[in-house]
């Protein structure tokens, strides 16, 4: 039997993920980790470690165009990215400790609370992101600094790049433009998930043949979406991230509860 | 837009190795999709060890862990880099910033078992 139709699948699958990922700077695998876990039916740590490798995809193919055009903070990344670092290295280490139960109920109630926040701060029209970059002033570094220290955690527990925290709490507590906090937060995670999928790498958690697949079409999503990224509005960014927040955090809180999808593929 | 910034080397490092990574893992898996008489692999990477000899004799898997190891690199050589740009515009700060963030992930490859 020739695989090459599930191959093709899974190249469509990262294609979705990655321009999803590349136009929102949420890294792609918010998509996949459930889907991997849900309808596939693979061990969290597989799906986690899957992840993580599709964030570092995600985040290298976005970020260069974010970075060449100017719209990643470079300088508050690399703050942000070392606290991230040192947080992915401790939730990978973790992450064994716990139970699946327990990650899908905070993969989702995370998801949830981050609608949330994003639903009750919608982007004003000073803050589009254009042919000129708006002006603004990165406050509360020291806060931003502790909470991605947490984000690294939750980043390498869950297998997400962190975009899902990382871009509210840029958008939302340290002033930053929402597209430029999506794209500095496509810059910065990309080295956090690579120190998490270093860990599952090393563990044997990395699943070649699954992985290659889904890099391959999120590498291709990834672009097409930080391309998208400079035609859409800032508020249909903001309205689809919650869409996609809601979506998962529902379906992640069910499976957490007992309602599972499995067995749909 | 600054594509001739202080940080274009940042983002021509994101951008090659992203295209490296995703030509060699393309490779393998077209490879694995159309060549019937590949045996299909189920599992981890192989070792460090037998990795070379794997591409040697034309193993697509190797291939794509190749690609997914020059995936993992990218953004380590991106830190690199951006050291090295701090270091030259004078950002003493941040360069320490960049080196610290080497060394925490020096520290995740040890503690990966270096596999």
């Amino acid at each position: 039997m020739s695989i090459a139709p599930f191959i093709a699948f899974l190249v469509a699958l990262g294609l979705v993920a990655g321009t999803f990922g590349g136009l929102l700077g949420l890294g792609g695998s918010i998509l996949l980790v459930p889907v991997l876990t849900m309808v596939f039916g693979f061990p969290m740590a597989i799906a986690v470690g899957t992840g993580l490798l599709c964030v570092v995809a995600t985040s290298c193919a976005a970020a260069s165009v974010y970075v060449e055009r100017g719209w990643a903070d470079v300088r508050l990344g690399m703050l942000l990215e070392l606290a991230t670092v040192l947080g992915a290295i401790s939730g990978a280490l973790v992450m064994p400790l716990l139970s699946e139960t327990l990650l899908k109920g905070l993969f989702g109630a995370f998801m949830l609370y981050a609608a949330v926040l994003l639903w009750r701060r919608p982007p004003g029209e000073s803050e589009e992101v254009g042919e000129t970059l708006p002006a603004y002033r990165v406050r509360n570094r020291a806060l931003g600094t502790g909470v991605c220290y947490g984000v690294g955690g939750v980043s390498a527990m869950l297998g997400i790049g962190g975009g899902p925290i990382q871009v509210p709490l840029m958008y939302l507590g340290m002033g930053v433009p929402l597209k430029m906090a999506a794209a500095t937060s496509s810059f910065l995670m990309g080295m956090t998930a690579a120190a998490g999928a270093l860990i599952y790498y090393g563990r044997g958690q990395v699943m070649v043949a699954l992985t290659a697949p889904l890099v391959v079409g999120v590498f291709l999503g990834a672009q097409l979406g930080s391309r998208l990224a400079h035609r859409v509005r800032s508020r249909w960014v903001h309205v689809l991230l919650i869409l996609v927040l809601l979506a998962l955090a529902v379906m992640m809180l069910g499976e957490a509860f007992g309602f599972s999808l499995r067995g749909l593929a | 837009m600054s594509s001739t910034g202080p940080y274009r080397w940042i983002a021509g490092t994101l951008r090659w190795g992203s295209y490296l990574s995703a030509l060699l893992l393309a490779v393998g898996v077209v490879w694995v999709a159309l060549d019937p008489s590949v045996p299909i692999q189920v599992g981890p990477g192989m070792p460090f060890r037998i990795l070379g000899e794997q591409l040697m004799t034309g193993n697509p898997y190797a291939l794509m862990q190749l690609g997914l190891l020059v995936l993992l690199a990218t953004p380590l050589l991106r830190v690199v880099v951006a050291a090295g740009t701090f270091w030259r515009i004078r950002e003493r700060r941040y360069t320490v910033v960049a080196l610290l963030v080497l060394l925490s992930v020096a520290a995740s490859v040890w503690l990966s078992g270096g596999r």
